[in-house]
């Protein structure tokens, strides 16, 4: 028998003559029957198909052209249409993550009956789906499907591998070492494998652009939806089929429901948490819906996982373990924390792992005040400690609280003058370095207008930005842009919430911290937008601090609880408010706590 | 309607190459086979598979056997196969010259990947290249080897650039692995 195909033929087989007149020479066979696999290409871009000023979200659903456009003016490639060419790959990526694979040590193979895969040839298809991607090495390597922007380095190569094997993660990476990357990197790879679905990644409202900005770089054929806005946009943008889901805490607090049929209550793939000190307080909203949410993987990005307390790693922890939560986490000694942690956290230093890195000096400028703001002080700390006596058994933290942060307002501005001794010291120094043509980083805690961050960019006689948690995502976009290629502002002032976590500017080379957050966890946080890798100039480092003031008693008792905390974890610190104690808190006013607290 | 345009960066249009990998198998005595279509990026298109049993007897010489066996196999993926490959690359130790020179006509450059010099070698209708400077491996290609400028020759550079001229051998035997069991150690 011949066999002919559009590019091939066979020709038929001459029959040779029996042996001996009886039996056959050509021999018989029990040929099998071929079967054939087609995997459909996972990652193709699928079209936007715009029509009459609107565009198909899918079949009876539309967007005006105009609210398309200002999202992607705004967010950059919204993917918005091309549904239909999508969900049956997603439908096809959803069944390849239920399939049990070698690798999980579950049952697989031909025939194999796996929960959710009744039928034997689509079982067989994913399984060889998974099987058949090109191996791991060569995706790292950026040879095969996955071509990376850079190549990764050696560490962030470890990274990956590390975020692939386990299911539950912790990357504690010093800040600047590129953990979004790597983040993002094995995400890829997970979808190129077909190991994965669709994921969640949970990041601070602040750094949405920079992911989408980072995912269109290293993980352009990704299909990503991004939620946020008002609850009817939220709501389709949650349903948009997806290869990562990017939200922020807010909204995933906000949409994370008790509704168990909420899109956000599916059971991911993979769940990314970045900046995941957010759910350092277990008793938050935030951190409850994060560690409700149903998951497979569990990976959290810090390089801070202990701010204040051994609580906050042990939240973070939780979430990572989806362990069940524990009351008794004051009783656990470090030993063991450590011993978990080296279970459930990756960690290196830039010191070990970026040799290249230029170093980082870090300086104390100590000030001293103008006379109007001396006066003020003075006079203020007076009358403040009146009130912290006369309230006798009824004086509460809060009441301290209040008191230390009326003071250093006024380290940072006289009140009645607006005369700064801090003010006029970066004034100098950053007219020099502006036009020796640094860039330069100023952190403040303030936000408000009389004496926050735009009042110093305001008044300091250069032109500078300032960059607030009040202003949009785009707005927020607009200055980093500004700051980072143009020539005109060469100095951005950032409320330290807003902006000290997660953004890449290593354009600056010079970081001022105007007033002190009593969290060096937080400061270094912030001092390392700048101390992070692609920094190709050694990073000064200037903290205020004015003499004579609550800022260098509290510092003091800052430096003491720090040496505790690194025993635990090197970047461990305390947060004033919430876990200096009672006495240490009164102790700055030379006052006892009146509850023993 | 799309304006026709082309991405020269586009690997997709350097079109697939199908890999053919062919196993003897003991339990049952036979051979089993894969033709594994990949693009220039490595990824998986198609991957076809079949095995066919052989009788276990002195009737007939086993490189009969072997010959007709190996031919009925490679009919039967290539029939199945609905897309046509630019290439197809086999390895010369499994697979023999005859299989592409006599047995089977393909309108398609055919390469077999020598890793070495010493068992398999060439017959006379096969070309041989040596290995490039990237090259692994020598090819002995029939009818001729793919020209320079062609999308032929475009997509063997693309895959020994990416290392994939070899490694997509291992991945269709790990498929068929998992089709119908370990290999064993039965002689090809």
């Amino acid at each position: 028998m011949s066999t002919n195909g559009p590019w091939f033929r066979e020709p038929e087989l001459e029959q040779p003559p029996r042996w001996l007149g009886l039996i056959p020479r050509q021999p018989r066979l029990n040929p099998g029957q071929p079967v054939r696999m087609t995997f459909t290409a996972p990652l193709s871009p699928a079209a936007r198909h715009v029509r009459t000023g609107r565009v198909e979200l899918g079949p009876g659903r539309t967007m005006r052209l105009g609210t398309v456009r200002e999202e992607q003016r705004h967010r950059g490639s919204v993917y918005v249409a091309g549904l239909e060419a999508f969900d049956p790959l997603l439908e096809t990526l959803q069944e390849t993550a239920r399939w049990p694979t070698r690798e999980t040590g579950e049952a697989g193979g031909f025939g194999s009956a796996a929960a959710g895969a009744p039928d034997p040839q689509k079982s067989l298809a994913r399984m060889l789906a998974a099987v058949l991607q090109p191996p791991l090495d060569l995706l790292l390597a950026g040879e095969g499907p996955t071509e990376w922007p850079h190549p990764l380095l050696p560490y962030q190569i470890d990274g990956v591998r590390a975020l692939l094997e386990r299911p539950a993660l912790l990357l504690a990476d010093d800040m600047g070492l590129g953990k979004t990357i790597q983040a993002i990197a094995a995400l890829r790879i997970l979808i190129h494998q077909r190991r994965i679905g669709s994921a969640l990644a949970v990041v601070p409202a602040g750094l949405i652009a920079q992911w989408r900005s980072e995912l269109s770089s290293w993980a352009p054929d990704l299909r990503i939806a991004t939620v946020y806005g008002e609850p009817s946009d939220r709501a389709w943008r949650w349903r948009a089929p997806a290869h990562l889901y990017l939200t922020s805490y807010d909204t995933l607090r906000m949409d994370f429901t008790g509704n168990p049929h909420a899109p956000v209550a599916r059971e991911w793939d993979l769940v990314i948490l970045d900046e995941a000190q957010r759910i350092k307080n277990a008793d938050t909203d935030i951190s409850r819906a994060a560690k409700r949410l149903r998951r497979i993987r569990s990976w959290a990005l810090t390089g801070t996982p202990l701010e204040n307390s051994i609580d906050d790693l042990a939240s973070i922890l939780q979430w990572v373990e989806r362990a069940p939560p524990r009351a008794t986490w004051h009783l656990v000694s470090a030993a063991e924390m450590r011993e978990r942690l080296s279970r459930m956290q990756l960690r290196r230093r830039k010191a070990d792992v970026l040799a290249d890195l230029p170093p980082k000096l870090v300086s104390t400028l100590v000030l001293a005040l103008t006379p109007p703001q001396r006066a003020a002080y003075d006079r203020a700390e007076k009358e403040g400690l009146i009130e912290l006596h006369a309230l006798g058994d009824r004086v509460r933290v809060r009441n301290v609280l209040e008191l230390i942060v009326r003071l250093k307002q006024i380290c940072n501005f006289d009140p009645g003058t607006g005369r700064s001794s801090k003010l006029d010291d970066l004034r100098e120094r950053v007219r020099t370095l502006v036009a020796q043509g640094h860039r330069a980083l100023v952190f403040t805690q303030f936000a408000n207008r009389e004496d926050g961050a735009r009042a110093i960019a305001a008044r300091l006689e250069v032109p500078a930005l300032s960059y607030t948690g009040d202003l949009s995502p785009a707005e927020r976009e607009r200055v980093l842009t500004q700051f980072r290629q143009g020539d005109d502002h060469k100095v951005l002032v950032l409320a330290l919430r807003a902006g000290g976590q997660g953004l890449n500017l290593q354009q600056a080379s010079y970081v001022f911290h105007f007033d002190r957050w009593w969290n060096p966890a937080v400061e270094q946080q912030a001092e390392s937008r700048s101390h992070r890798m692609g920094q190709t100039l050694p990073v000064h480092v200037y903290a205020y601090v004015c003499e004579n003031t609550i800022e260098e008693r509290i510092e003091k008792i800052l430096k003491e609880k720090q040496a505790l905390f690194d025993a635990i974890v090197e970047d461990a610190t305390i947060d004033i408010g919430a876990h200096l104690s009672g006495d240490e808190l009164f102790g700055l006013f030379g006052l006892r706590d009146p509850r023993g607290e | 309607m799309p304006i026709p345009f082309q991405d020269e960066e586009d690997l997709e249009r350097l079109g697939t190459v199908a890999f053919l990998l062919l196993q003897a198998t003991s339990e049952p005595v036979g051979y089993r086979g894969a033709l594994f279509q990949i693009n220039a990026r490595g990824e998986p298109v198609e991957f076809t598979y079949n095995r066919v049993e052989t009788p276990n007897t002195f009737l007939w010489r086993p490189a009969d056997i072997r010959r007709v066996a190996l031919r009925r196999l490679t009919a039967s993926l290539l029939t199945l196969c609905p897309r046509i490959p630019r290439l197809i690359l086999c390895l010369a130790e499994e697979t023999p010259p005859e299989l592409f020179t006599q047995d089977l006509t393909v309108m398609l450059p055919v390469g077999r990947i020598a890793r070495d010099l010493e068992s398999p070698s060439p017959a006379p209708p096969e070309v041989v290249e040596p290995p490039g400077e990237d090259g692994p491996a020598h090819l002995f290609w029939y009818p001729a080897p793919p020209e320079d400028g062609t999308s032929e020759r475009a997509l063997v550079e693309a895959l020994i650039r990416r290392g994939l001229l070899l490694e997509p051998f291992e991945r269709a035997s790990s498929g068929l692995s998992e089709l119908f069991g370990e290999a064993d150690p039965a002689e090809s």
